[in-house]
Parts: structure tokens; C-alpha cells; sequence
């Protein structure tokens, strides 16, 4: 029998980046590179794993934005012509590197990789990543959960209850639409929790939700076995907070096992190593050096002197951390099983993206991690929150804590000298959505059109990446453009109802560009 | 172009984190000269502008008239926005946007909304029916000594937490080369 479960939970989330008016835009990468990198490797994992029949639970939360942008036509394109223009580039690859093995080798590995990326998105899964992942939910393997819709951060939008509303039941209408199903979990953005939350969570029918460690820790009264117990909170909502010891394991750039010099190096990309004429047709646009997914060297060591990467001694790598981090998990859980007289849940989320694209090798190492659990001990065995629930119904109740899972473990990273200038605005926009509901909100025909878009662009300006971009200085630039001319369109729609004018070419024009939540209804925006 | 002021009369209060909060105003002229037409005019000279910072924890209606007390900060009216060390986790507060003559008196011109900041630490309310001993609590937790003198105890606790807490923003490999590269998706930060 076993003496507790491990719960991993994996966030996918991407901002909402869809560029229609540009042929090609640098941004839109960030989805291409995730596709390719990590959701479809995790998706021939979860293959692998049912093919050879290992049972297996995990969790996922698919954010709205995300959803949307992978069920989007334009970009399905250009994914294929983005993929195919790497696979090109592997090609040449293998050629330039004829008299370098170490490196052809390389070279051909990602021209396989990339080869079998794009016929297993056109033609096993149809373009249609939701429907495979949905496949894995339906067997009962994967666990979807939602997210606030465009993952707004929401203890800093919490002047007006509408306001918060809308990214609940937003991002839980979005679900439906894409799993036919109502979500049983949500992935609150950055675990960002202020006390009350859990009302809002209740009636959207939220049946559990996830917090960084303090968050459960300092809640009132004193949860009683730490984190590793779901507790409910007064409107019986149950809560799940992270474990940070196995979490270290893995995030942290001192101790984690990404950071073995064994790895892929994510810095040495030959869109910056290699000759600038050679390389041009497949870097920016605009001419600008950026990573092409091609890296040819492992960390090897604190030296500007890097050696080639060796997939198998990483691949051996990765098995040893797997098996590191189960042996660590079963002492672990052998302790709190004998200490808190009762099985304990492990709760250990992650970035679905630091699997494949930060950390190469973080598929496998989950891929190992997995079978081991299933095959090699007996001490742990994988579940989901909602399946711990189910097996413990009687729990304490708590208030928990103000928190997030961010750095210092509060709002600092989304307010802070970098980005507080946007909260005058995002605050107004909020109420002079309510405000236009509330008197424009009975009508029919273009008026509601107009409302329709104005909550589109709303939501869009509420993205916490905006200002997360804005704090690390990463797409700073980018960051400010889009809070703003999603502020823009805003204003500019809401101008429209005030003087009762509408340029359909105009409203046509922005629907068009800001395509989310094609099912949106502004009645979210109702006091 | 967003406005770069609504002139709306505002000023609205956010909880950083346990010890900072954050306000942001916007008052109109109108609003100004009409605060300080109400005040005597032997008070009009050297008038300076400040935030009257309330604790109003547990007060009825939150009525800063009865807070239970208060601290003032000067400010530059222009900067528009100001970052506050209230450094008490888990009180209510409020703030007043307002004009302070040099005799002390102090005329309001806006009152905020009011926040809470996060509470920080182990809660001392224990549940009977959930009822653990405080050894075995914190062995749970990953404390195994937590020292002899309530105090020790308290800053071990404490310090054990701030290191948990304070994730820096990391970045993996050896180290982030000099050339212009940017990550795509997410910088990892946990």
C-alpha cells in the first residue's frame, strides 16, 4: 500500500501574441518554440506512457490564452511554415557541419526531431493540440484545469469585484468551450491569492485551487499538517499549497538539477554563433540575432568555453535526477506519513515550459520519473488534487494567506517602478466597463458588438505578462505597446457608445486583430 | 496616448506585501482650491501636502475617525504615486491625500479605499479539533530546532521563512551570455 501521493502539476500559459497585421512577427515565437519544445513532447510522452500501459495521473492547467492561440487558424499556419523553415535550416545544418561529427550528429538530431514534430502536428493530432490533450483527460491520465482568463494577476485588479469576475468566469466559460466539461481546478495566475478570493472561485463552481507554500502555511488558524493536506476555506472551496523542498529541486538555479553541466546549454544558440549572411533568413525579420532552437553545447562548467552536447550522457543525466528525486520523495514521504498519521499529498507545480524549452531534457527526466514511480517502489503513488479529494472529504477548514508564488512571494514583481503606472488605467478601464454595461448594456445589434470588444480589450490589458516583461526589462518595449494599445482600443470603442457613432470598418478592424473569446458575452461585466 | 491624468479625484491604496503598500492619486485644481478655500486663511501659508496614513483594523465601518492610530508621510504632489512602509503584516489601512498647515493641522483633500496587508507567519489561533504539538508542527514543516527562548524561536521561524520566500530571479545554464539574447516564453523566476 502505498503512504502518500505526489501531485504534479504542470502551467502552460502563454500571453495571447497573434499579429495579423504582419507577415511575420518575432513574438508569436514564444508559441511556435513552446509547441515544438514542450506541448508536443509532452504529449508523445502521455502516448509513450499509454502505449505501454503505465498507469499515470497528472495535472495540467491549459490557460485560456493558450487555448485560444492553439486553436487558432493563422497561427496553426504559420507554425507549419515555421517549422518547416527550421527543418531547412537543419538541412543546412547538416551540411555545414559534414567535417565536425560531433556536431553533424547534433544537426541530424534536431532535423529528426523537427521532422517528426511537424508530422505528428499535421497528421497524428490534425493541428488540434487541445483535442490530444482532451484525449489524455477523457482516459482518465490527465487532469485539465483552468486559469483566469488572460491570466491577470488578481490581487492588484481587486478595486472592482466585476473586474475579477470576468477573469473567473471568462477563463471558466473558455474551458467549457474547449473540454466540454466544467473545470474542476484553476491555476490562479501566479498562485496571486488576497483574502475573499475564494468566494469568487465558489461561484464560478471552482472545486480546488492551488497556492504557493505561505500562502497555507500562515493561514488562520493553523493548518494542521502544513502543506501537505488540502484544507477547504469557509465557502468550501478546497486548497492545495506547493511543497517547497521537492520544488527547489528542480527551480532552483543553485541546486537544481537543470543547471547539471551534463545539459543542454539554452544560452549557446547558433543564431548567435554562427555567420550573420548564413544565418539571416532565419533570425528576426528585422535582422536581429535571436535563438533558432539549434544548441550545440552542454553547460559543461562555469567556462565561456563550452564542449559539445552528448545526448546520451544527458539522457543518463536525467534518469539519475528522476530517480534522485523519487528516492528523495519516497524518504519524504515515509517521514510525513509516519509523522502526520495519515497519507500526505506532495503538491509539486511547475511551468509547464521549463520541460523542453528551458530545461532540454525535462520531458525525459518527467518520462523517467513517471515509469519509475509506477514500476520501481511502492511507497508513492501519483494523483490529482481532485482524486485526493475525493479520498479526503473531511479536512480543516482555513483562511489562507495572502500570496503569490512569485519573487518575494507577494505583488513586488507586478508593482514595482517598472510597471505601477499601468494600475491607473487598468483600474479606470474596469469601472467604465461596468459603467458601459450598465447603460449601454440592454441594447441590441452593433452596441453589443462594441461591448463585446471593449471586454476582449480589457482582459487583454489585464495580462500579468505585460507587466512581468516590464520588470525583468525581457520585451519591455513590447510589454508597454501592448498594455496600451489594448487601452487604446478600449477607449476608442467606448468613445464609439458615447456618441452613439459606430464605423463598422473600424470595429470590424480590431475584432479581427483581438480574435480571443470569440464566444465572449460583456453580461461577465454586470454588477 | 492614454490620458496622462483623469483629474477624476482619486486616490486608491494596493497591499504590496506584508510591510509596503502602494498608493496612486489624481485630484483635480478644482478640488485643491476648494480644500484650501475652506481653510483658515491664518493656516494658508507653508501649507504642505502629505498622506495621513490610518490603521483602521477592526474599526467599525472603517471610520479613520476612529482609527485606532496614524502616521504621516511628506510627499511631492507631482510624483503622483508613492510606495508606503506601513511594515505591520496584517492590518487594515487606509490613507488620506491631504494638506498640513505648519501648526500641525491636517486638511484632508481625498480619502482612499482600505486594504489589508498580507499576515506574515505561523498563526497562533489553533483549531482544538485539529489541535498539533508545536515540535511536531514544525518538524513537518522541515524545523527541527527551533532554539530555547520564545524570542529565538520567533526569529528562526521567521528567518526560516524570509529564506524560503526570497526565490531569486534565477536563470539556468552557466552564465547568461553577453550577447543580446532574449529568452522566449517565460523567464523562469521560481
Amino acid at each position: 500500500m502505498e503512504k502518500g501521493y505526489l501531485s504534479l502539476i504542470l502551467h502552460a500559459h502563454l500571453p495571447f501574441v497573434r499579429h495579423p497585421e504582419h507577415e511575420e512577427f518575432l513574438e508569436e515565437r514564444w508559441l511556435f518554440e513552446a509547441i515544438t519544445e514542450t506541448y508536443i513532447p509532452l504529449l508523445e510522452m502521455m502516448e509513450g506512457l499509454a502505449n505501454d500501459g503505465v498507469d499515470f495521473s497528472l495535472t495540467i492547467n491549459l490557460s485560456p490564452t493558450l487555448c485560444n492561440m492553439l486553436s487558432d487558424e493563422l497561427l496553426k499556419e504559420r507554425y507549419v511554415k515555421y517549422i518547416d523553415k527550421t527543418i531547412e535550416l537543419c538541412g543546412k545544418e547538416i551540411e555545414r557541419t559534414r567535417s565536425e561529427p560531433a556536431f553533424q550528429k547534433l544537426a541530424i538530431m534536431y532535423y529528426n526531431k523537427f521532422t517528426v514534430t511537424k508530422e505528428v502536428f499535421l497528421n497524428t493530432y490534425q493541428r488540434n493540440l487541445i483535442a490530444a490533450f482532451k484525449k489524455f483527460q477523457d482516459a482518465g491520465f490527465l487532469e485539465i484545469i483552468t486559469c483566469a482568463a488572460t491570466h491577470g494577476f488578481l490581487p492588484l485588479l481587486n478595486t472592482s469585484a466585476e473586474a475579477i469576475r470576468a477573469q473567473l468566469r471568462v477563463g471558466v466559460n473558455s474551458y467549457r468551450k474547449f473540454f466540454s466539461s466544467d473545470p474542476r481546478g484553476i491555476w490562479l495566475p501566479e498562485c496571486g491569492y488576497f483574502e475573499g478570493l475564494d468566494k469568487f472561485l465558489k461561484e464560478e463552481g471552482i472545486k480546488y485551487f492551488i497556492l504557493e507554500t505561505h500562502g497555507v502555511l500562515f493561514a488562520h488558524p493553523r493548518p494542521k499538517y502544513g502543506v501537505y493536506s488540502s484544507y477547504y476555506t469557509k465557502n468550501k472551496v478546497a486548497v492545495f499549497g506547493r511543497d517547497s523542498e521537492s520544488s527547489k529541486s528542480v527551480w532552483s538555479s543553485v541546486e537544481g538539477y537543470p543547471g547539471d553541466y551534463d545539459y543542454r546549454e539554452y544560452y549557446r544558440d547558433i543564431g548567435f554563433d554562427l555567420d550573420y549572411d548564413y544565418i539571416k533568413p532565419y533570425i528576426s525579420p528585422c535582422g536581429k540575432r535571436i535563438s533558432t532552437g539549434i544548441k550545440y553545447y552542454r553547460i559543461t562548467g562555469e567556462t565561456p568555453h563550452k564542449k559539445p552536447y552528448m545526448f546520451e550522457s544527458a539522457c543518463e543525466k536525467a534518469a539519475e535526477h528522476a530517480a534522485n528525486f523519487m528516492f528523495n520523495r519516497e524518504k519524504q514521504i515515509e517521514h510525513l506519513h509516519s509523522t502526520l498519521g495519515r497519507n500526505p499529498i506532495v503538491v509539486t507545480p511547475y511551468d509547464a515550459e521549463l520541460f523542453g524549452h528551458w530545461w532540454f531534457e525535462g520531458v525525459q527526466w518527467l518520462n523517467f520519473l513517471i515509469r519509475k514511480v509506477a514500476c520501481d517502489q511502492n511507497t508513492i503513488k501519483l494523483t490529482t488534487p481532485s482524486r485526493y479529494s475525493k479520498a479526503y472529504s473531511k479536512n480543516q477548514v482555513i483562511n489562507p494567506a495572502a500570496s503569490s508564488w512569485g519573487w518575494k512571494g507577494y505583488s513586488e514583481v507586478w508593482l514595482n517602478n517598472s510597471n505601477h503606472w499601468i494600475y491607473p488605467h487598468l483600474h479606470r478601464a474596469q469601472e467604465m466597463m461596468v459603467a458601459a454595461v450598465k447603460n449601454h448594456g440592454h441594447s441590441a445589434n452593433v452596441k453589443t458588438r462594441v461591448l463585446n470588444q471593449m471586454a476582449r480589450e480589457l482582459l487583454l490589458a489585464q495580462s500579468s505578462d505585460w507587466a512581468f516583461m516590464m520588470k525583468t526589462g525581457h520585451f519591455s518595449e513590447y510589454a508597454k505597446k501592448r498594455t496600451t494599445s489594448h487601452l487604446e482600443r478600449f477607449y476608442l470603442l467606448k468613445d464609439c457608445l458615447d456618441r452613439e457613432s459606430f464605423d463598422r470598418g473600424v470595429i470590424e478592424g480590431i475584432e479581427k486583430k483581438d480574435n480571443i473569446f470569440p464566444e465572449i458575452n460583456y453580461s461577465v461585466y454586470q454588477s | 496616448m492614454l490620458p496622462s491624468s483623469y483629474e477624476d479625484n482619486r486616490i486608491v491604496l494596493l497591499p504590496r506585501d506584508p510591510w509596503w503598500l502602494h498608493t496612486y492619486w489624481d485630484i483635480a485644481q478644482s478640488r485643491i482650491e476648494e480644500v484650501i478655500s475652506l481653510i483658515p486663511s491664518s493656516d494658508r501659508d507653508n501649507l504642505k501636502w502629505v498622506l495621513r496614513v490610518y490603521d483602521v483594523s477592526g474599526v467599525d465601518r472603517h471610520k479613520v475617525s476612529n482609527a485606532n492610530n496614524f502616521f504621516d508621510i511628506d510627499i511631492n504632489l507631482a510624483a503622483g504615486n508613492w510606495y508606503i512602509n506601513a511594515n505591520c503584516p496584517g492590518k487594515e489601512w487606509c490613507v488620506e491625500i491631504g494638506l498640513k498647515s505648519l501648526s500641525g493641522k491636517f486638511f484632508a483633500v481625498l480619502r482612499s479605499n482600505v486594504v489589508k496587508t498580507p499576515g506574515f507567519g505561523i498563526s497562533s489561533i489553533l483549531d482544538e479539533e485539529w489541535l498539533a504539538m508545536e515540535e511536531e508542527y514544525f518538524k513537518i514543516l522541515g524545523v527541527y530546532d527551533l532554539g530555547r527562548s520564545s524570542l529565538e524561536r520567533r526569529k528562526r521561524i521567521e528567518k526560516f521563512f524570509i529564506e524560503q520566500i526570497s526565490s531569486p530571479l534565477a536563470l539556468w545554464g552557466s552564465t547568461q551570455s553577453e550577447q543580446d539574447e532574449i529568452p522566449a516564453v517565460k523567464t523562469p523566476n521560481k
